[in-house]
């Protein structure tokens, strides 16, 4: 018998088997299965099957299944009930409604989403629109356009870049705490006397000429790189990359990383002999570094994302954005052309401070974003910029230095005034992420009136980085408790071991 | 809970086009129906209890549960044959018709819609756990199990060959099995299995001659025994 009509076969006995056949097919089957035993036997093996099947064991009735069931349902009637603000027959016309909203959000949202991003981005549309525009007109001006290598090397070593001829008013950068830095503009208190050249650092570290190829090199870098780090705008505006708080040390880091150990121990000297913020760290002082490729220009390592991207921080005195800024520098630079000097920045950049200053009398200003934080002062904006927020690729060369304690009288950030409420009110106010900064404050009197080596309380506040603020604060107490002690009984603090 | 304290209405004839939202131009059809006034409720017919769950007696659903549960447990038995999944999965074969019977339109029978539920749970269930039998016949032939093997061989006692029977049952594919569970173990008619598998009355005869000559092949030693 064929396959094909093997199944054909099959499917008759299967309805015969079950009474589903017409009488003259039931007829046929009958006459094959007489002549044919196999046929009769799988007929009977199918019938045994059966009869084996429906005399299987049931599953026992389960008496508890109706409360069981009873209870689910009611579980599930009861999420309904919560769920649903609505009854559930219109769950589906709330279903279509949802789909739709959600249809024409996504719409608008792929084929605005040029704007959103722009309207999401933003705090305050009207100060971006009009800074862009200011931009693009040129109207912006670009505030450290004119400086030079020397003005650059300063700005590295104390934080301070002079935003005038006469140096009365300058940026200052505060990187000696972990939480983030801050960056002032304002009045200068009390001009730098040390007078910082590229040349006094050339004699005195005296590096290969490879070496100093690749230091004018970084510091022609970071002056390109300033240049496009700050404008004032006439419309009271002033917009600050952010990340040109890290610049200073980068630059610092980078100059020590490309000289080699006995080289790197003097401009270690020489960043101490003027009172730089930054000093070699321990670990880095002797470490071995290749030298650099002659005649090859070094470049900073970039601290953000790419320039065309980079964010700026415009302030004015009334709103405050951290947003995107295409500034063509050619286009700008032209325009600071028609700028005489730097007076017209000098006046632009005052008139920002006075109105910050006179916000600040008639209600404190604390405006913040993105933890970001703006204080206006007497004479003086201040940015607190939390580390978390900036995109901050802190380069490994980064670490080769590390903030040091400056004399007292060099301190200029901390040393403002307050304005309108005590002094530790407004520090814990605007800038409560600098516990060390302040806790340090606390201790300076004492450590001056002791005749306290600034130096070497220095590198103790190195070694006690990262401990928490508790164990520093305990450590700093018993620290100046046995100096007070010992002073009395006339002992030298050098002496000490902690 | 579901039992309602309410007093039972008194109820005489029910239109149950009330409770099927018109269609479409189609002329409304009205289907009278007496309620079975006198008839105590867990006697009830189907429709009739449907229709008054339909109109808000939700108690009556518990009587639908006590008529069909043992027979929906023992669908889900033969075609799992695992008596730990059974009271789960008739619990969720019953909170779909619950959900569903709101829209129930008497197109077809309830049992063999319930039936339908059931077995598409049931499938669902093998699907989750992977277990379909994927392998051919001439493969489950090849490597019969070694202790149904031998207990084919060695059974005496008719109920206990009933117990492997069922078992066997087990190793064909699901699409097959399933016909012959409705049909061998529940008496369905092939019309009403049609409907519960929803496809052609053809392919359920076909399903069950290639069910059964499967069956037969895996059970040859026990059929030669007796």
């Amino acid at each position: 018998m064929k396959k094909g009509s093997d199944r054909d076969w099959r499917l008759k006995l299967s309805l015969y088997l079950d009474d589903a056949l017409s009488p003259d097919e039931k007829r046929g089957i009958e006459e094959y299965l007489e002549t044919h035993p196999d046929a009769k036997k799988e007929l009977n093996d199918l019938r045994q099957i059966r009869s084996y099947l429906n005399s299987a064991s049931r599953v026992e009735t389960n008496r508890s299944f109706w409360p069981e069931l009873s209870k689910r349902l009611s579980e599930k009637k009861r999420e309904a009930a919560n769920l649903l603000p609505f009854p559930r027959k219109y769950v589906p016309l709330a279903v279509a409604l949802s789909t739709v909203v959600l249809t024409f959000i996504g719409y608008v949202a792929v084929t605005e989403r040029g704007q959103m991003m722009q309207f999401l981005s933003e705090t305050s549309q009207d100060v971006q629109r009009a800074y862009e525009e200011n931009v693009l007109k040129g109207s912006v001006l670009p505030i450290f356009s004119k400086i030079d290598k020397d003005q650059v090397l300063q700005f590295a070593l104390l934080g301070t870049l002079p935003l005038d001829a006469n140096a009365q008013t300058s940026l200052r950068v505060d990187d000696k705490n972990e939480n983030g830095y801050r960056l002032e503009v304002g009045r200068t208190e009390t001009p730098s006397k040390t007078k910082i050249t590229v040349e006094d650092l050339l004699a005195e570290v005296e590096p290969t000429e490879a070496q100093a190829a690749a230091i004018d090199s970084l510091l022609e870098d970071a002056k390109t790189r300033i240049a496009s780090s700050a404008f004032v705008a006439e419309n009271n505006a002033l917009a600050i990359d952010p990340e040109i708080g890290q610049l200073t040390r980068v630059l610092v880091s980078n100059i020590a990383a490309n000289l080699d150990p006995s080289r790197r121990e003097r401009f270690d000297h020489y960043l101490r002999g003027r009172d730089a913020a930054y000093a070699i760290a321990t670990s880095k002082v002797h470490t071995p570094t290749a030298a650099p490729p002659p005649h090859v220009s070094v470049q900073l390592p970039r601290i953000g994302r790419e320039p065309q991207e980079r964010q700026y921080l415009v302030i004015t005195p009334d709103t405050m954005v951290l947003s995107k800024l295409f500034a063509d520098m050619r286009e700008l630079e032209v325009a600071h052309q028609r700028v005489r000097e730097n007076r017209e920045i000098q006046r632009e950049l005052q008139l920002v401070i006075r109105q910050f200053e006179e916000l600040q009398r008639q209600k404190p200003i604390h405006r913040s974003i993105q933890r970001f934080r703006v204080v206006g002062g007497s004479g003086f904006v201040t940015i607190q910029v939390d580390r978390d927020n900036v995109q901050m690729e802190h380069d490994s060369l980064a670490q080769w230095v590390i903030p040091r304690i400056r004399q007292a009288g060099s301190r200029r950030i901390d040393q403002r005034p307050p304005v309108g409420r005590g002094e530790e009110d407004r520090r814990r106010e605007f800038f409560p992420s600098f516990p060390r900064d302040s806790m340090f404050e606390r201790f300076w009197e004492d450590m001056e009136r002791f005749d306290i080596d600034v130096e070497r309380i220095d590198s103790m506040f190195r070694e006690m980085r990262g401990r928490r603020e508790r164990e520093y604060r305990a450590v700093m107490d018993s620290m100046m408790m046995r100096w007070r002690e010992n002073q009395q009984r006339g002992i030298r603090p050098d002496t000490l071991k902690q | 809970m579901l039992e309602s304290n309410s007093k039972q209405k008194q109820m005489g004839t029910y239109s149950i086009a009330q409770n099927i939202p018109a269609t479409g131009g189609r002329a409304q059809t009205t289907v009278e129906m007496d309620l079975e006034p006198q008839v105590p409720l867990e006697k009830k017919r189907d429709d009739v209890l449907i229709t008054l769950f339909q109109s808000g007696e939700e108690h009556v659903f518990r009587y639908l549960v006590e008529r069909y549960m043992d027979r929906v447990r023992n669908i889900i038995y033969s075609i799992l044959r695992e008596q730990d999944a059974v009271d789960d999965l008739a619990q969720e074969v019953f909170i779909k018709v619950y959900e569903a019977l709101p829209r129930f339109r008497f197109e077809s029978s309830f049992y063999t819609w319930v039936y339908r539920i059931t077995v598409n749970k049931t499938r669902d269930e093998l699907r989750r756990r992977k277990v379909r039998r994927m392998f051919s016949m001439d493969a489950v032939l090849e490597r019969p199990d070694r202790e149904l093997s031998e207990r084919l061989s060695t059974t005496q006692r008719s109920s206990e060959a009933s117990e492997i029977v069922t078992r066997s049952l087990q190793l064909i594919p699901e699409k097959f099995r399933t016909p012959i569970v409705l049909k061998d173990i529940e008496g369905m008619s092939y019309e009403e299995i049609a409907d519960v598998l929803q496809c052609r009355i053809g392919t359920v005869k076909s399903r069950l001659s290639r069910g059964r000559s499967m069956l037969r092949k895996v059970l040859k030693p026990l059929l030669e025994e007796v």
